[in-house]
């Protein structure tokens, strides 16, 4: 079988496997009855010492985490792919990975969109969200998309009726939306909280948040505040103070723009705004002490500090970084170097004085 | 993969650093004279009166498997297919620095002014008008020359870093 060229690309980086969200997972006998590894469509999550763990195999569809009732297990792979860019109005275009190529998004399932996202997403859009899906009875993925694909259309009803236009827009093929029987709003709920729901939250506060968004739909209201924190919470930065040299390279990596440096009276302060942080991890790369790195957290209002101290221009290369207590102002990348060419003449050159 | 290379002649080169002067006029670094994309380094060997001087011009290597070009977080090292030269966008580029500690021969130099990493080109402009690098064009000695039938990595001078790292495109001839 070939696979689509998204989707082998999510199998190449192996780096799709689900990982565990805030709200613990309470194990195969809590009330969902292993929801995540009955939507598997590989079959290889498994519960193991009560938690759910992917073994290998695992192409990060994200369809085990739109099933958990609870919340309590993420799928890195779609969540990378759903982050806001900066610059860039939020997609109104989605494809799943089995689709007709075109300008549109992908995941790689488009039924590992859970209801709430997908609600979000159509606040963010602008009120209409086209969603454009190949065959699900060929996908590689096999029949679990199809389960996944009609829950979506279930959502795209509700939305309908709440907003009184059509504010989901399918795509092809058109024939698994006919033969699925009608839902009532009602009766969509019902079947989010049975077993094979797509699980939405079970708290009547934020089942009340997700209600206003679906009548905001209707007037054009922009999505009510609660919403966003719906969502699956994410992994966020978080900075070991002593070794961060408070370079804003993590800063300036941030493809959402959540962590910034902002500059003290005498020193530099790196802060973060959890809401717009999506947890993708693109500013632990550039970290050359290796102070941040992610760590699951609760979700948190408002801006917080992740470290802060006295600044100093860098005496090599002149890059503001920490000022050490004694000693010369260097930042981590000079200290390296100068280390390194004591031992070795090759690296790099310095003109003699 | 069509893989263009240094061939350097360690016997032909006499330490004039013209290819210095040449590359930093052709590539208009900035003034800073930490930042060169070519270097030419002086290794002393041997005990009085066995005594040996040898110079070793040297610049990004153009690996087959780029130590940098794993480290960027923003992808902004790539290599080329058509001819594997080794370039960083300096539109991507964040100045972090991940690659100047990642090559283990400092070939990525920080520039101060810009504050982001920049490098040997291997004279892309001049390759694709039909030249060769600023560097090899001026040596008098002809020790720099490059092309694509290098051989891997010939005999290499013993301070030269592991070469099975990072598979430098670079042949060193004595």
């Amino acid at each position: 079988m070939s696979w689509p060229p998204v989707l082998e690309g999510f199998l190449r980086t192996g780096e799709g496997a689900p990982v565990p969200a805030a709200p613990p997972c309470e194990g195969p006998e809590d009330l969902c009855g292993a929801a995540c590894a009955a939507a598997c469509p590989r079959g290889v999550l498994h519960f193991r010492a009560g938690h759910p763990e992917a073994g290998a195999g695992c192409d990060g569809c994200g369809l085990c985490a739109a099933a958990c009732p609870r919340g309590a297990l993420r799928a890195p792979q779609v969540e990378r792919r759903l982050r806001p860019r900066p610059g860039r109005r939020p997609a109104d275009h989605w494809a799943c990975s089995a689709a007709a190529p075109s300008s549109a998004e992908v995941v790689p399932c488009l039924g590992a969109l859970r209801p709430e996202r997908v609600v979000w997403m159509a606040h963010a859009a602008g009120g209409t969200l086209h969603l454009e899906s190949g065959e699900c009875a060929r996908c590689p993925l096999g029949p679990a998309s199809e389960k996944a694909r009609r829950s979506l259309d279930a959502v795209g009803r509700l939305l309908r009726e709440a907003a009184g236009r059509e504010v989901l827009v399918l795509g092809p093929p058109r024939e698994a939306r006919d033969g699925s029987e009608a839902l009532d709003r009602r009766a969509f709920f019902r079947s989010l909280a049975g077993s094979d729901g797509k699980g939405l939250p079970a708290e009547p506060a934020a089942r009340r948040i997700l209600e206003t968004a679906l009548k905001g739909l209707l007037g054009g209201r922009p999505a009510p505040e609660g919403l966003l924190s719906l969502l699956p919470s994410f992994y966020a930065p978080a900075v070991q103070e002593d070794r961060c040299s408070l370079c804003g390279s993590c800063a300036l990596a941030c493809p959402a723009g959540a962590l910034s440096l902002e500059e003290t009276g005498n020193g530099l302060r790196l802060l973060l705004a959890p809401e717009a942080c999506t947890g993708c991890g693109a500013c632990a790369a550039p970290c050359v002490p290796g102070a941040l790195h992610l760590e699951l957290l609760p979700r948190a209002e408002g801006t917080q500090t992740l470290a802060e101290g006295p600044a100093g221009l860098c005496a090599e290369c002149g890059r503001r970084t920490r000022r050490p207590s004694r000693g010369p102002v260097l930042c981590p990348a000079c200290l390296h170097l100068r280390r390194r060419r004591a031992s070795s003449p090759f690296s790099g050159y310095a003109l003699r004085a | 993969m069509r893989q263009l290379g240094w061939k350097i002649d360690l016997s032909k080169c006499i330490g004039c650093k013209a290819c210095m002067e040449a590359c930093k006029f052709e590539n208009n670094t900035t003034l800073d004279l930490r930042v060169n994309y070519r270097w030419v380094t002086e290794v002393e060997r041997g005990r009085f009166p066995q005594v040996q001087r040898v110079f070793v011009p040297l610049a990004c290597n153009h690996c087959a498997d780029p130590a940098c070009k794993r480290s960027c977080p923003t992808h902004a090292i790539t290599k080329r297919a058509s001819d594997g030269i080794v370039l960083i966008d300096q539109e991507k580029c964040v100045g972090c620095q991940a690659c100047v500690m990642a090559c283990p021969y400092g070939a990525p130099q920080f520039n101060r002014v810009t504050k982001k990493v920049e490098k040997c080109t291997l004279c892309v402009h001049r390759i694709e008008a039909g030249l060769g690098p600023a560097c090899a064009a001026t040596c008098v000695g002809e020790a720099i020359t490059f092309g694509e039938d290098f051989v891997r990595w010939g005999d290499p001078p013993p301070e030269f870093a592991d070469p099975r790292q990072t598979r430098p495109s670079i042949q060193f001839v004595r």
